[in-house]
């Protein structure tokens, strides 16, 4: 079987692609609207938004760059995983049943749109929608590079496809997720989701078991090694140091509620008593889906520092050596299929909203209106910024490597200082204005960006993000306070009291 | 104090630490550094230098990160009715993570100096802490919202509140609040 290591990996990643094909299928004959393609028809059950919400959180990132700052840092990056779910739980208490019910009330297609019914501004809605636009596309040219490479890693160990280029593999991988985004919309994101969700649910389990047997002592083994060597690495800041990690805490918690791809899918439950079940099946999903960021890392480095395992050339090789040497081949093609499933389920849920921003929000928020056919659009948007990406993603990788990174940082951090003050804090405040959303959104922006063309490091490693967060939620706080209290739409004052 | 009054103090005082914290000395020292063998590593050095200057800060830092948190979600409960139900819960739990943040700072400070202590599968008693405590126990705040969603964060009076308003605005969300 190991001589069949590659066709047995090739063979699991085919049957992945497959079923999400078969899937966009299924799914284009019941999306008839433009409320179909963006919320589902708002129409879908506890385990599909559970499990939706879980795997479009774990990207590409957590398959992959997790497992390779744990080898680089030690514990560190435990502060990233571990506050998710306590984020979960902020975000749960703070937003998710106020911003279904806006979804309800006024029949919204997307994140922006609730949040100009919340504030009556159109600013407000166009800053929403761009800020959302930066990030999808820096977050989605970094998940179509990262599938591409993955695919091109696996077909060049064959004989037939050896010499195949990046530029095919982004070809080949692009083309299955538009295809699916395209014919099905939101609902086939969804349901693609929970296959994916599973899918990495279960690669975790498996590769947490095979990473602890990988040394004969297991986990004590694996602690006392990295201990040995560095005490810190194996302290609870890893080698980053204690005010990193709580800047990440920070970050992280804080910034779940303003993540638009995951509050866009908790919009869709039907039934709004549905939502209590969706947080456990959320982070019990990324708690288990994290052992195999922590294990793979872990033992990788133990291995290494031993000299049982050569050095690695990068870090983000932790996850793709262990799987080469440690794990058995169906094992190791049940791990490929989860790492595309983390990649694209992400994608998938960022090609949504990017559409959803470009075809719905910006035009109603410059013309007062959305798009005629707008369900049409919605296809050819959707096309558009997949391809725009994939473009942008291989002039980065060939011409300017930067570029992706720039971008890239319009990721969680961006996000969640952009969009945390508008929509979970203004979602459950009547006193926040709306010029002080559009001054928390800008000066996030701002701080983010220049952060990252200015390469700015703050001391103590605190995260750029993080300032930005704290800075846009008081200039929200502080600009409302400042303010005469805005006079509320009756609807909305009711909204807010329930 | 109200709600989001208080939410924002805690907010101040956060940003008050963090300013304390980029001002702090040793920033040099604070760096992680690269593995002096391995390469795509990085070494930690001498955890008592490169935090003390800001061990202190960081525990203050995390306290407030903590109570943010607990505003965050009585902000989003904040019914009286609802609230008052919910904050004993809410002060239970956070006073658990407290209680574990506490204890990973003063395990750690002990650690950092060097002295030894009993180890949980190799881990370090701060280390075991985070992984084996603070990490799943975060969960806490998620059992709390499924035990208690229907008594804090949806009453039967809101889900008919919202059916009212639905009904004035002559709209529908038709499945929102069909029965299970």
């Amino acid at each position: 079987m190991e001589a069949l290591r590659t066709e047995i990996v090739l063979g699991f990643v085919v049957i992945y692609m497959g079923a999400c094909i078969g899937v966009g299928l299924w799914a284009m004959r019941r999306t008839r609207s433009t409320r179909d393609f963006f919320m589902a028809g708002r129409n879908i059950g506890i385990a599909v938004t559970g499990l939706a919400i879980f795997s479009s959180t774990m990207s590409g990132f957590g398959f992959v760059g997790g497992p390779g700052l744990v080898y680089s840092m030690g514990v560190a990056s435990i502060w990233i995983v571990l506050t998710a779910a306590a984020g979960w739980g902020v975000n749960d208490f703070l937003i998710a049943k106020r911003l279904r019910m806006f979804a309800g009330f006024f029949d919204t297609v997307s994140l922006p749109d609730a949040v100009a019914a919340r504030y009556g501004n159109e600013t407000t809605r166009l800053l929403t929608a761009l800020a959302i636009l930066l990030g999808v596309m820096g977050y989605l040219a970094t998940q179509i590079l990262a599938m591409a490479t993955v695919l091109q890693s696996i077909l060049q160990g064959t004989d037939t496809f050896a010499d195949v280029g990046l530029v095919a593999c982004v070809v080949v991988s692009l083309s299955v997720l538009l295809f699916y985004c395209v014919t099905g919309g939101i609902l086939a994101s969804v349901y693609t989701d929970v296959f994916q969700g599973s899918v990495m649910i279960v690669a975790a389990v498996l590769v947490f078991i095979a990473a602890w047997v990988a040394l004969p002592g297991g986990p004590t083994e694996v602690m006392q090694t990295i201990a040995l060597d560095d005490p810190e690495a194996a302290g609870p800041w890893g080698t980053l140091g204690m005010i990193g990690c709580l800047s990440w805490m920070f970050m992280f918690a804080v910034g779940v509620a303003g993540q638009p791809h995951l509050l866009t899918k908790g919009m869709m439950i039907g039934r709004l008593r549905d939502y209590r079940w969706v947080p456990a099946l959320t982070v019990f999903g990324y708690m288990v889906a994290s052992l195999l960021w922590i294990g793979i890392g872990l033992v990788m480095r133990a291995l290494v520092l031993q000299g049982a395992h050569p050095e690695l050339a990068t870090a983000d090789a932790a996850a793709p050596e262990f799987l080469q040497n440690y794990a058995h081949p169906l094992l190791a093609g049940v791990v490929i299929a989860g790492l595309f499933a983390a990649i694209m389920s992400t994608a998938d849920g960022f090609l949504n909203i990017g559409a959803a921003a470009i075809v719905h929000d910006i035009p109603h928020a410059l013309r007062g209106r959305s798009l005629e056919h707008e369900l049409f659009w919605a296809r050819t948007g959707t096309v558009l910024i997949g391809i725009v990406a994939a473009a942008f993603a291989l002039y980065s990788h060939f011409q300017n490597a930067r570029l992706v990174a720039l971008l890239g940082a319009f990721g969680w951090g961006t996000f969640g200082a952009a969009l945390v003050p508008v929509v979970a804090i203004g979602f459950n405040w009547k006193r926040a204005t709306a010029f002080a959303a559009n001054t928390a959104i800008a000066t996030s922006l701002i701080i983010n960006f220049s952060v990252e063309v200015f390469n700015i490091s703050l001391p103590h490693n605190i995260h750029g993000g993080t300032l930005a967060l704290l800075v846009s939620l008081l200039l929200f706080f502080g600009i409302s306070y400042a303010s005469p209290p805005p006079v509320l739409d009756p609807d909305v004052e009711a909204l807010m009291n329930i | 104090m109200s709600l989001p009054k208080l939410t924002f103090a805690a907010l101040l005082l956060t940003a008050l630490v963090v300013g304390a914290i980029l001002l702090a000395p040793g920033a040099e020292i604070a760096e992680h550094v690269a593995h002096p063998r391995v390469g795509a590593m990085f070494a930690g050095g001498d955890g008592a230098a490169r935090h003390d200057s800001t061990l202190a800060l960081g525990w203050v830092f995390g306290t407030l990160q903590l109570l943010f948190f607990a505003a965050l979600m009585a902000l989003g409960v904040r019914k009286k009715s609802s609230l008052r139900g919910f904050l004993p819960t809410l002060v239970l739990c956070t006073g658990v993570q407290l209680v574990l943040w506490t204890s990973i700072v003063l395990t750690y400070r002990s650690y950092a100096a060097g002295s030894e202590s009993v180890l949980i599968l190799g881990m370090h008693a701060s280390t075991a802490l985070v992984m084996l405590g603070f990490w799943p126990l975060s969960a806490m705040y998620t059992v709390a919202f499924v035990a208690g969603f229907d008594r804090w964060v949806l009453t039967p009076e809101d889900e008919a509140e919202y059916e009212r308003l639905l009904a004035a605005r002559g709209r529908s969300d038709s499945r929102a609040t069909e029965p299970s």
